[in-house]
């Protein structure tokens, strides 16, 4: 009877993981039974896998598993990292150069007074600045981010590797 | 909006992947409103007496008397020192309702009925339960050990019986199925959780033949622990099928004076020929078919032999208890085989059905005549003050102390006080583990002369709250067994490190310290 011949697990996965996913679980000995999209999210698909129940070496292979899940997960949050640093410093520096604007902007309409229409031409000239400058910093941070959280995806893929390699090999699976 | 432009928008679910897992908003939505109208009720209570109190004019005083009052029976009663401690902090700071506080929480008077009723029925069992003939032990540890059991809670010890450890939860269901599918008398059975899954589809097909074919199977269950994965169709289909189904401590939405104290006992119980226990629930987390918090470390014991009645008469007691019938003990006794064993194996429980603390005391026991090793694997690291200051001395005497502890946990808070009584052990040589991406669940005690294993957490809920089941045994083949799974473990940890020590994190700690007593 299939209830006591085989072990079940049931994933939610985004979709551009789960091709890759689908091909680790298989270095597991899961089996993809059945795969569907979800009803609300485009991004998010639903698989279920089954494996032999009396299978050797199980909760090994189950404490690898549960290495493999964190790992992938660990990859979304890398990704998500990417952009957060620069979009803070782009935050800021936005905030600057709004706030020189309306100290512009202010000058301009409660005074007419010729240095004061100056400070506020200058006060322009530095939110112009202000946001090339932040433009140019926040891509900086950006590109160094992406460099930076790619060697870690790049690393942790590898970590995936590994795991699966060990997954294979206390299956008795030769390379 | 229509599903269209719904299935449009990205799932707000930041993980690459989710597994599935048993838990479920009725259930947390259900605990909610029933600790709401609790509290409400709470509210209300205090209200109506602080009126009266307000009418009477001489309210002070008799807040003042009643506190002074509390304070005596609070201070004569037997209470850990710590815990004691806080109750008369909390009806010092809130000395208007403090003691009212206190006698609500207090078993001694609110259990006192129940009490009565588990002596009753402790003193019925215990004229029909048998004389065993044990073997005398060579270490007299051993001896001391089983001599305490006997007299704080009338276990006896059992020679004859054949122990086997599982080191995981999954291989622990696979045998208890395999037995229970050659079941031909009865089957007991008693958990903390039992939640809805493929697990317990595998049980209850096996059962419901089993049932059909004449076999007595008898489940107890505790109503908190099996909140929102245990629903009323599950229940009402194991009925249905003939299994007798029964609820320890139900949730009601009202002041419960007894919702604290749970069973939290492991048993399966089979034909009087094999009993189980250990830490692992009748829930798919268990086996690692579902995920909770990363991979799950539990583990449990087989029994064969005379102890199994031991085990027995734990189960039949709490059923009568439930039931409010006594059973016709003798039937379900003297049913094993005897083994060629010359271990000794003591099945025992503790819980509020005893005056004495017996599972804290025991745990004490063993760490001071520890002499070359002590290993414990705990979820919680929640000792009172005594047992903290013996595992000290333990490992300033040069004992070798090593506890394996969660990496991820379940109860944040519990983690806070757990980790901060693992760095203040550390500190004084014991050896701390962290099992990497996994939560440990399994309860073990092994030293170089004996070895516990069983549903006992090390906090002061399994100490002083809840019904714990365990077996206290000599047995040099299972402690190997349960060595080489340390040995194993040792591998999958890493060790505690440091922890960032922020402001607020020491606050929370200083907080969490003053109230760790009562958890």
């Amino acid at each position: 009877m299939e209830l006591f011949e085989k072990d079940f697990i049931k994933v939610k996965s985004k979709r551009e993981a789960a091709e890759h996913l689908e091909r680790c679980y298989g270095d597991f000995g899961w089996s993809l039974t059945e795969k569907k999209d979800d009803k609300l999210y485009y991004d998010t698909v639903h698989m279920a896998f089954s494996r032999p129940h009396g299978m050797p070496y199980k909760d090994e292979l189950q404490l690898l598993q549960v290495r493999l899940e964190l790992a992938f997960n660990k990859t979304g949050k890398y990704a998500r990292k990417k952009p957060l640093n620069s979009l803070i410093c782009a935050f800021f520096y936005f905030v600057s150069a709004l706030l020189f604007v309306c100290c512009g902007a202010l000058l301009i309409l409660f005074k007419s007074d010729i240095a004061l229409i100056i400070s506020a031409s200058a006060l322009f000239a530095a939110a112009l600045f202000t946001i090339a400058s932040g433009s140019f910093i926040s891509l900086k941070i950006y590109r160094s981010d992406v460099k930076t959280y790619d060697d870690l995806i790049d690393k942790t893929i590898a970590e995936i590797e590994v795991l699966c390699k060990k997954a294979r090999r206390l299956r008795g699976i030769n390379e | 909006m229509s599903n269209r432009s719904r299935r449009a928008s990205r799932s707000p679910d930041k993980s690459v992947i989710k597994i599935r897992t048993e838990k479920n908003g009725f259930g947390k939505l259900k605990v909610g409103a029933i600790a709401l109208l609790v509290l409400l009720q709470l509210c209300f209570f205090i209200y109506l007496y602080l009126i009266f109190a307000w009418i009477s004019g001489v309210f002070m005083l008799i807040a003042f008397i009643l506190s002074v009052i509390s304070c005596i029976f609070l201070l004569s009663s037997n209470r850990s020192p710590a815990s004691k401690a806080v109750w008369i902090f909390i009806i010092l700071i809130f000395f208007q309702v403090g003691y009212f506080l206190y006698f609500l929480s207090s078993d001694k008077y609110f259990f006192r009925k129940s009490r009565k009723r588990y002596k009753k029925i402790f003193s019925y069992s215990d004229e029909r339960f048998g004389a065993y003939s044990v073997c005398e032990p060579s270490d007299c540890r051993v001896k001391e050990d089983i001599e305490f059991l006997k007299k704080s809670g009338g276990f006896t010890a059992f020679s004859q019986t054949d122990a086997k450890y599982f080191s995981s939860g999954g291989l622990f269901f696979d045998d208890v199925l395999e037995k229970i599918s050659k079941a031909e008398k009865f089957v007991f059975i008693e958990f903390f959780i039992i939640s809805e899954g493929v697990l317990l589809e595998r049980f209850l097909h096996i059962l419901t033949e089993k049932v059909k074919s004449g076999v007595d199977v008898r489940i107890i269950y505790d109503d908190l622990g099996c909140h929102g994965a245990f629903p009323r169709r599950v229940r009402k289909r194991i009925r249905n099928c003939g299994i007798k189904l029964m609820t320890f401590n139900r949730l009601i939405p009202a002041v419960n004076l007894m919702l604290n104290i749970r069973d939290h006992r492991k048993l399966i119980i089979i034909d009087g020929k094999t009993a189980y226990t250990g830490g692992a629930n009748l829930a798919d987390e268990y086996t690692n078919e579902a995920r909770l918090y990363g991979y799950w470390k539990d583990g449990g014991v087989r029994v064969e032999g005379p102890a199994v009645d031991g085990f027995t008469l734990m189960f039949l007691r709490q059923h009568d208890y439930l039931t409010r019938k006594l059973s016709d003990y003798e039937k379900y006794f003297n049913h094993f085989d005897k083994k060629r064993n010359a271990s000794v194996a003591v099945p025992f429980s503790c819980g509020l059905d005893r005056d004495g603390f017996i599972g804290k005391e025991l745990y004490f026991n063993v760490f001071s005549r520890a002499q070359k090793r002590l290993y414990l694997m705990t979820p919680y690291l929640v000792p009172d003050e005594a047992l903290l200051s013996m595992l000290i001395s333990k490992a300033l005497s040069g004992v070798d102390v090593r506890i394996i502890l969660p990496e991820i946990p379940d109860k944040p808070y519990v983690y806070r006080i757990t980790r901060n009584n693992a760095a203040k052990l550390e500190e004084s040589g014991v050896k701390i583990y962290l099992m990497r991406d996994s939560f440990v669940h399994s309860k073990l005690v092994l030293s170089d002369y004996c070895a516990i294993i069983g549903s006992i957490n090390l906090d002061m809920r399994s100490f002083y709250q809840q019904f714990e089941s365990a077996l206290y045994t000599d047995d040099k083949e299972l402690m190997a067994e349960v060595e080489a799974d340390f040995e194993r473990t040792f591998e999958e940890c890493r060790p505690q490190g440091d922890e960032k020590n922020t402001l607020v994190n020491k606050a929370i700690a200083c907080v969490l310290k003053i109230v760790s007593p009562l958890m």
